[in-house]
């Protein structure tokens, strides 16, 4: 059976990289006594798979994960038994199952709804900078990949950008290639780099 | 205390290192504890959650109702610069709490090239470096683990150093600070406990080492703390501690007796524990010579009908394979491992009698023989360089050995693998060697490149150990108090995480040593029997005497037998 399970990665949890992730998560599904599915061969592994890597330091309300069990038992079941078995910060909010064929985690998300504060820039300029992009047709940015540079226009790819009441910023990022990182993002919006960039706090609030 | 952690930590590399919240840490109640305990393993945090001995301390606090435990692990030099930087302090990671705010310190002593990470552990806490400079209002600072048994280049670090099995010592340690509070008084009365050295009181004082008599009395995790990441990130089951084979060489073959076992039926619990609380699919058995363990095959078979269906993998690091039967192998062969590692030691029989690691070249290739047979394409050779007597035919035995393996691997399989790693022998306090000179960094070099020339070829390859880093340990192994204000300048000139390539720079530590006019070739020096060694006021319980016959007898070529009570040498461990 296969099941995709949604699952937050919050506070010091940000920080574990995508290998640590994986890691926790496997031994969290062993713990909570799942019968994993293990490919065959020299090395088998069980059969995980998983969305885009969220970057080291994000956290997320909605990172997804399918795995495929021996077993035939209820989502509800699966949540029951994965309730204890996680380190802080890692929790699972639904579970569903699907059908083997189903699109990729991937494939399946259009959206990310990113929540940024500690952005350390004053509120005006923030709504002036915030207007000024609404006000552009085009928000030329050059994604700097390992083999090739390239010129994309962001309004293409921002979807929703609106200061919320606590003054932080909402920013609803499309998914489609070539990908756009939300770092990069605020980096093009607000000229963060380096350190202060490295220092805002990123929150995945939803994806759809 | 996360609030600010949390905005450094997007600064450093692998920040999961220092967020602690793992599963199985133990969450008690820091106000409610009496007395805490901060442990820590002086390097950085893959390699401390490897370790064993701490998580067996760890647990054993924790279940105790006035006792807290946390941990704390060197930040990598990354961290350890933002912490400056941000004027913060070292802290634990289960309470991210300040490891001064912590009644006790207790830092285990793995490997010589981890002192001066323990200065650094200090360094960031805000604690004085020497015992002399601290008052009760710093965190009793305790050492243990293997370096404890000769602790003299660090013993002005510690206020106390544990020598031997913690498990019963540390409460009596955690129960005096209950009461005590004043550091004399304090250190007075852990003189008092057996296997606990104060260095403060002087060299006058025996002490001797404690030693848990029943293995199967003490606790052992069945819930431990699960890496996030670690160098063997496996669960770890303890069941033997202490040898009698009595290889020369061997420090842990020595200090760590006699040998005691925990049964089957309790192996396989801890086994079957481990694995459902950690979710870890390797697990390993762990002993200085697991292939001795009294029911090895019962041992597996019972840990294979209780893990089936589980895909779980049980890992072993090195076995002596001429003791293998065949229904045993056939177990570990279904084991998901693609090298078998053997470690003959020494490229001679001759050597190997010296070393009184007593195995000919012909029990090596049946085992090897044995291995190929069963399925395994690559084998690891183990040998040592700059054992006593060692000549060029050791070398040349070394040569022909691995190509006589890989031989006989290629008669199996095209793809056979011989991988041969060669370490620098170090002389180690109380073992029959601890009399002998090292080889120099030359001499090493030179032996590495005669190894590097001839082990070459299709399906050969070599590694060896750093002869810089293993002149370092040797003088560090053998050396005395004379050394600390060297540890601490070598600390200052950015020494530290010296046993990592990256960071290790010998012209520094030269020169922290020229500068208290040191010559470090005389640690490497051979001793006369009569000599005062560093050690000589901590006991083992081993007989000088019984040591220097063996140095003796190894002059002979001659061996000594398996320890048994048939066969008893005299070492003077038993009672």
């Amino acid at each position: 059976m296969k099941y995709r399970i949604k699952f937050s990665k919050k506070g010091e949890a940000a920080f574990l990289g995508h290998l640590e992730l994986i890691n926790v998560l496997k031994t969290g599904f062993r713990r909570a006594g799942l019968f994993l599915i293990y490919s065959q061969g020299f090395h088998p592994h069980p059969k995980l798979s998983f969305g885009k890597a969220l970057s080291v330091g994000i956290e997320s309300e909605c990172e997804f994960c399918d795995l495929e069990l021996l077993e035939n038992i209820s989502s509800q079941q699966i949540r029951e038994k994965c309730a204890q078995v996680f380190p802080q910060g890692i929790k699972i909010k639904e579970v569903s199952e699907i059908a083997p064929e189903s699109l990729a985690i991937e494939d399946s998300i259009k959206a990310s709804i990113y929540e940024i504060s500690n952005m350390g820039i004053a509120i005006d300029q923030l709504k002036a900078t915030m207007a000024s992009f609404d006000h552009q047709d085009l928000f030329l940015f050059e994604l700097e990949r390992k083999k090739k540079s390239n010129k994309i226009n962001l309004k293409d790819y921002v979807a929703e950008l609106a200061l919320l009441e606590n003054n932080d910023i909402r920013i609803q990022l499309l998914e489609k290639q070539p990908m756009v990182r939300i770092q990069e993002v605020i980096q093009a919006l607000f000229g963060l780099e380096g350190i202060e960039l490295k220092k805002i706090f990123i929150m995945k609030r939803e994806v759809n | 205390m996360w609030s600010i952690i949390k905005q450094i930590l997007p600064l450093v590399e692998k920040p999961f290192r220092y967020i602690g919240g793992e599963v199985g840490i133990a969450g008690k109640n820091w106000d409610q504890a009496k007395v805490r305990i901060c442990l820590a393993f002086p390097d950085v945090y893959e390699l401390a959650m490897s370790n064993t001995g701490l998580p067996i301390l760890y647990n054993i606090v924790n279940n105790h109702p006035d006792f807290l435990a946390d941990r704390v692990y060197t930040p990598w030099p990354d961290m350890a610069f933002q912490l400056k930087q941000n004027k913060l302090p070292l802290f634990s990671l289960d309470h991210k709490r300040a490891v001064a705010d912590f009644e006790v310190l207790g830092i285990t002593l793995p490997y010589e090239l981890s002192y001066t990470n323990v200065i650094n552990i200090l360094d960031l806490a805000g604690i004085p470096f020497y015992s002399k400079d601290r008052n009760e209002s710093y965190p009793l600072i305790i050492g243990g683990g293997p370096c404890a048994f000769n602790p003299e280049p660090v013993a002005p670090f510690f206020d106390a150093i544990v020598l031997g099995d913690g498990e019963q010592t540390i409460i009596q340690i955690l129960e005096i600070v209950k009461i005590v509070k004043t550091r004399r008084e304090q250190l007075n009365q852990l003189s008092q406990i057996q296997g606990v050295y104060v260095s403060s009181l002087g060299q006058e004082q025996q002490v001797h080492k404690s030693t848990v008599d029943d293995l199967e009395a003490v606790s052992y995790p069945t819930h431990p703390v699960v890496p996030y990441a670690a160098a063997h990130n496996r669960a770890g089951i303890e069941v033997s501690r202490g040898c009698q084979r009595g290889c020369r060489f061997c420090q842990a073959g020595f200090v760590y007796r006699p040998l005691r076992h925990r049964s089957v039926a309790t192996a396989v619990n801890l086994a079957k524990e481990n694995l459902a609380s950690t979710g870890q699919e390797d697990f390993s058995f762990l002993s200085l010579s697991l292939s001795d363990y009294p029911e090895f095959c019962n041992l597996l078979k019972a840990t294979q009908e209780a893990t089936k269906n589980q895909y779980v993998n049980p890992q072993f690091p090195s076995l002596r394979a001429e003791s293998l039967s065949d229904e045993t192998l056939d177990i570990i062969k279904k084991a998901r491992s693609g090298s078998f590692t053997l470690a003959p030691e020494a490229g001679t029989e001759r050597m190997r009698q010296i070393i009184n690691k007593g195995n000919t070249d012909e029990d090596l290739y049946a085992s090897v023989q044995k291995i190929f047979s069963s399925g395994w394409h690559r084998v690891k050779l183990y040998f040592m360089i700059g054992l006593p007597g060692e000549n060029e035919e050791e070398l040349a035995g070394i040569v022909k050995i691995s190509k006589h393996c890989l031989a006989i691997g290629k008669k199996h399989n095209r793809r056979a693998e011989v991988t041969v790693s060669t370490s620098i022998f170090v002389p180690k306090a109380h073992t029959p060697f601890q009399w002998v000179s090292q080889i120099s960094m030359a001499e090493a070099q030179a032996k590495i490149a005669y190894l590097q020339k001839q082990l070459k070829g299709r399906g050969l390859s070599y590694r060896w150990h750093n002869s810089q880093m293993s002149f370092l340990e040797g003088v560090l192994a053998r050396g005395g108090q004379e050394l600390a204000p060297v540890l601490v300048e070598a600390y200052k000139s950015g020494q530290y995480f010296s046993g990592w390539d990256e960071y290790f720079n010998l012209e520094k530590w030269q020169a922290a040593l020229s500068q208290f006019g040191i010559n470090p070739e005389q640690y490497l020096k051979a001793r006369d029997q009569d000599a005062k060694l560093p050690w000589d006021h901590l006991y083992v319980d081993l007989k000088k005497k019984f040591l220097w016959q063996e140095y003796e007898k190894s002059l002979k070529g001659q061996t000594s037998p398996i320890c048994s009570l048939s066969n008893c040498l005299g070492c003077g461990v038993c009672k």
